[in-house]
Order: C-alpha cells, then structure tokens, then sequence
C-alpha cells in the first residue's frame, strides 16, 4: 500500500476534499457551536496574546528575541494547529471508535482507514485559530518592515503546509496509543498535543531538556522556530536546521505511517 | 463454486489477565499475563451464490468473530477463508467492493451528514458509476420508502428510519453478498416485518447472497432456508431450518392435572409405566405433574394409556417442541436424551 498509485490518490484526494467539506458544512450548521468554537479559540489564544504584550512592555528582547519576531511564532504556529483542527481533527475520535467498536465499519468499506479517521471530524474551533493567528502573523511582518520577496513568501507557505503535516503526524501518533490502550480517560494524547505551546516562543528560553524535546522528540520546532530563524534571518548556530523543516516534517510522518500499520496490524489481530 | 467458503477457520484470542485492583494493573506491568480465548474453533463453511444463511448460537458462542473473519476485519489464527476468491484480510479493499455490511448496533452512515450526501458519498466511495448510481439509489428509495429521510442527518433518525437507511448505504455498489449483524435488534414488529420483505425481495430481484446473525427466530425462519448453529465456537448445527424440529424435536413433554392431589405422583408413575422409557417427572405441586420423554422409544399414547387408570388424571396437555424451544436448550445445553445427557437416563433407568 506504500507504492504510489497516481489514480489512487487523486481518488483519496477526491474522497477526502467531500469528506471534510460536508463536515466543516455540518459544524457550521449548528450554529451556537460555531460561534462558541470560533470565540472560544480566539479567547484562548488572545489571553496569550496579552501576556507577550505584557511581558515586552518592561523588556524589549528576550534571547534576541523582539515581541514582534515572538508574535510570528506564535502566529505561525496557530495557523498549523488551526489548520489541523479544520482539517484532520477526526484522529480525537479514534480511541473513542476503537472503545465502542464503531471502528470496525472503516474497515468494511474499500478506503484506508486513516483517511476515513480523518475526516470523522472537523472543528469549527480551527476557524477562530486559523483566522487569529493569520491577524498576528500578518500584523507581526508588517510591524518587523519583513521585505516580502517570492523566495519569502513560498517559505511561508511551506512552513505552513509542513507545520500542518507535523501537528497532525503527532496528534495521530499520539492517539494511536488507542489501539493498544482503548480507554478512553487517559490524557496522554492531550499532553503529547499541548508539546505544541513551546513552539510558540524561541527555543533560547528553555533549558536543554525542553529544546531537545521540540527538536528531536516531538519535533514541533519546526512548525514554526527553525523555518521563523530563516525567515527573520536570526544569527543562530542552528540555523540551518531551518532547512532540514520538509526533512523532519516527512520523518515523523514516516514514523507515524509505520506505527499506525503496527496498531492497524494489532486491532486486525485481537479485535478490542 | 461456493461464493463464501471456510475451512477451519480459527481464532483465537490473547486476552491480559489483569488480578484485580491498583496491584494487580502494577502487577501486570512489571509480569503481564495472559490467556488464550478460542473464539471460532476450526469452523468449515461452504455457502453458494443465492443462498441465504441464518447464523445463530448464544451470546459468546463466536458468531461476531466469525462476521469479523468474513468481513476481513480480524485476521483468522488458523484456517483459511475466501469470498468470492478474495481472500478478505489479505486483501481488504477488493473485499469491500463484493460485501454489503449491516450492524444493528451501529449505524454504517455519518453522524452529522445527511441521508442523501452520504449516499452520494459511498457512491464515490465505490466508484459506481453515475447511471448505475441513480438507478440502484432510486430503486432503494423506491422500496425503502427514504425519500422523506433524504435531507435529514442520520443522527436525527429513530432506530427503524436509521436501519432504512442503513441497509440501502450496504447496497449502493450492488454488492453479491450481504451481512447481516443482528440487524433487527431494538426495532418494532412493523419494521422489522419491512425489513424482512425488503431482503426477500433484493434477494428475489438480485440473487443476493446473505448472512445473517440473529437472536429472532422470525428473521430466521422467515429470510433463511439454511441454519447454521454456533456454540463455542464450532458449528453444531448445519442444515435447512425446517428440519431442526425433526432431528431434535424428539423430547416431548405431558403435562398432567389431577383432580385430587397426589403427593407421591412420582412413584406411582414408575410403577405404572415401569421399564418403557426413560422419563423425567417433575412435580410443581400437588395436583399435577410434567412428563418429558424421548418421542423416538415411547409415544404420548402409550403413557396415556398406562397412567389413565393408575391417576385420577383430569386434564392433560401435549407440548410439541417448538424451533424456539430447541434453539433455546440447544443454546442452554440442555437438550435431553442425547449425548451429554445420557447420564439422565441411566439415573432414571435405576
């Protein structure tokens, strides 16, 4: 199933875009829910918002950092995990349709299973997400006079579309655990996901620990801090880590692919 | 050519066993043990194009699994199994296109999406062609009765709309064999009498072969002319439904009511019918008595007329085995004067 069949993805591609279309239209019909998700969001991270403005109106730069260069972080790294939450929030179903044995339909019908996880779901709380962090990033580049050249602005949409694949990869890595532990109360995937809060400022201000983890670990630095240090052309040993962003973003999602045939392999096995 | 085809189909399962309490679940960490669950023990099936196949036995015996083996959704420990020359573990998505599945409890259709563009989804999905799409999805809307559910959710459905539903999403790609997982399961007598002229005719119309998981007999003896029974994972019954009365049906009971009590009924009936058969008596209270005996060696006749004179018999009443009353002590285990039982006899014999 790893060969690429061009007439087959074009199919999943297809399948896919109804799918999560239909969905997102079926989120925005319940239209209390909408508005709750879309200001929940912005509320969330606004209350972020205001401890950067806080905390850089007694400082100016924290690790050479200024509050504007912070805020494209922050901004870059909300519009991945709002995409993400748009797009492929379905995977936060997977141990409850593990548990409930609902799961076993995906595999009755001629699609892969991860895609029908997929799109099982779509958050209209990614609506207020993506939006807000558009306004910050956008409002940050202007703010920094960024001088917006092609080479830029396609770096910027890869940095996103990278972003994007990572913090679904570790969402789905992280939830795949249901397949071997299908209760339903456990929140490791939930602290695995919130890993994503450190992309949101410089890896300067953590410790070793912190930073190896959101490099190599759980590799949310490059959602957003390694591809701002080219974009914001920082002075950084590890700059050309920058780089490496496709690289690290198609490991993990190797590393998940394999791991998820492994639970698919188990669930095939001994059922739940 | 059979189109579903078993031979020794097994699975087993290794479930943790877990001592109980915060220690045990440690415990388990640091030395897990397990256990082994044969689920399906070595079944053979052989099911040709057309037929329809009811797949019955206790809660437990395996049946679920063995849909699961079908299906394609559990890999088999042992045995192989083919539909329609697919091997379906092995090759799930070709499967898929030659199977429609129907779970009772679970709705095959998206919670928040609309009848009809989850229709139009699987349509995609199967890649059915657009003519064929409109003409099969008419058909079933025609025959279902959905065109009011069209626009709905399916979460806005009551059970019977939803199982409407349902069966009409497994038939969209015009699938030659259907599952049925205890599809009637929770609905009413109306529906369920719908749903069962619905599958005789899509069977009529379209040679479906189909199998069916149920504990309600009517679905049995209505939609199949083929039972296979289930009881710990092996098949102990397998043959047209209508003779599971004559080969099992030989355990009769008299029911006997006298007209003045009779404490010792018990053994004057010994007395009276001495060595003819094996009989078991039980006597719920003064004034009356059951009989049960094995309709192969003695007749209701025969002990009639032995015990008419010997008890102030006054009424009496003859109870024929029913399909229900077989299945349910096939189920139980408790089907008397045969095998396992044989040690009844003798006792009643001494």
């Amino acid at each position: 199933m790893l060969t690429l069949d061009l007439h087959r993805l074009r199919f999943y591609a297809r399948i896919y875009a109804k799918l999560i279309l239909l969905q997102l239209r079926a989120a925005v019909e319940y239209r209390a829910d909408f508005w709750i998700g879309v200001v929940g969001a912005v509320l969330m991270n606004g209350a972020g918002l205001v401890f950067i403005a806080a905390f850089f109106s007694r400082i100016p730069a924290v690790a050479g950092w200024s509050a504007w260069e912070v805020a494209t972080l922050y901004g870059l790294t909300m519009i991945a995990y709002g995409l993400r939450e748009m797009l492929c929030d379905g995977i936060w179903t997977l141990r409850v349709q593990i548990n409930r044995g609902e799961f076993d339909r995906l595999l009755v019908r001629p699609l892969s299973p991860a895609l029908q996880i997929v799109t099982s779901l779509a958050s209209i709380h990614g609506v207020g997400n993506v939006l807000l962090g558009l306004v910050v990033f956008l409002t940050a580049t202007h703010r920094l006079e960024l001088d917006w050249t092609v080479a830029k602005v396609l770096w910027v949409l890869m940095t996103v579309v990278c972003g994007l694949i990572m913090v679904t990869a570790i969402s789905f890595l992280a939830n795949v655990i249901g397949f071997w532990e299908p209760g339903t109360q456990s929140s490791f995937p939930f602290m695995v996901s919130n890993v994503v809060e450190f992309a949101k400022f410089p890896l300067e201000l953590y410790g070793w620990g912190i930073r190896f983890l959101v490099t190599a670990v759980l590799p949310y630095g490059f959602v957003s801090y390694y591809p701002s240090l080219i974009l914001l052309d920082k002075e950084n040993p590890l700059r050309w880590l920058g780089y490496a962003t496709p690289l690290a973003t198609a490991a993990v999602t190797f590393v998940t692919a394999w791991v998820w045939r492994k639970g698919l392999a188990r669930y095939q096995g001994v059922g739940h | 050519m059979p189109i579903i085809e078993a031979r020794g189909l097994t699975k087993r399962f290794r479930r943790p066993v877990k001592p109980p309490g915060l220690g045990g679940a440690l415990r388990h960490l640091v030395r897990p043990r397990y256990e082994d669950l044969t689920a399906v023990d070595g079944i053979d099936l052989s099911i040709e194009p057309g037929e329809r196949v009811a797949y019955v036995g206790p809660n437990g015996a395996g049946k679920s699994t063995t849909v699961k083996l079908l299906t394609g959704i559990l890999v088999p420990s042992d045995g192989e199994v083919r539909v329609r020359g697919i091997v379906p573990f092995a090759n799930r998505i070709a499967n898929a296109r030659n199977i429609g599945v129907v779970f009772g409890q679970r709705t095959q259709l998206w919670w928040d999406i609309p009848v009809r563009e989850a229709f139009r989804l699987l349509g995609d999905i199967y890649e059915v062609p657009d003519d064929a799409y409109r003409a099969t999805v008419g058909e079933l809307v025609e025959v279902l009765d959905l065109a009011p559910l069209l626009p709905v959710p399916a979460r806005q459905l009551s059970l019977g709309q939803r199982m409407r539903c349902d069966l009409a999403a497994s038939l969209i790609h015009s699938p030659p064999v259907l599952y049925l997982d205890e599809p009637t399961i929770g609905l009413d007598v109306a529906v369920k009498a719908r749903f069962r002229e619905f599958i005789r005719t899509m069977h009529a119309r379209r040679g479906l072969t189909v199998l069916l998981t149920s504990h309600d007999l009517g679905d049995i003896e209505e939609l199949c002319e083929r039972m296979v029974m289930i009881d710990r994972g092996r098949i102990v019954y397998d043959g047209p439904f209508a003779e599971l009365t004559r080969r099992f049906g030989y355990e009769r009971s008299l029911h006997l009511l006298f007209s003045a009590p009779l404490p010792e009924a018990e053994r004057v009936i010994h007395r009276a019918i001495g060595e003819r058969a094996p009989v078991i008596i039980v006597q719920p209270d003064e004034t009356s008595v059951t009989l049960t005996f094995d309709g192969r060696e003695t007749s209701a006749g025969e002990l009639i007329r032995d015990l008419a004179t010997a008890l102030p018999v006054a009424d009496l009443r003859i109870e024929e085995p029913t399909a229900e009353s077989i299945i349910r002590k096939l189920y139980e285990g408790t089907l008397s004067f045969d095998g396992a039982d044989r040690s009844d006899r003798q006792a009643i014999r001494t």
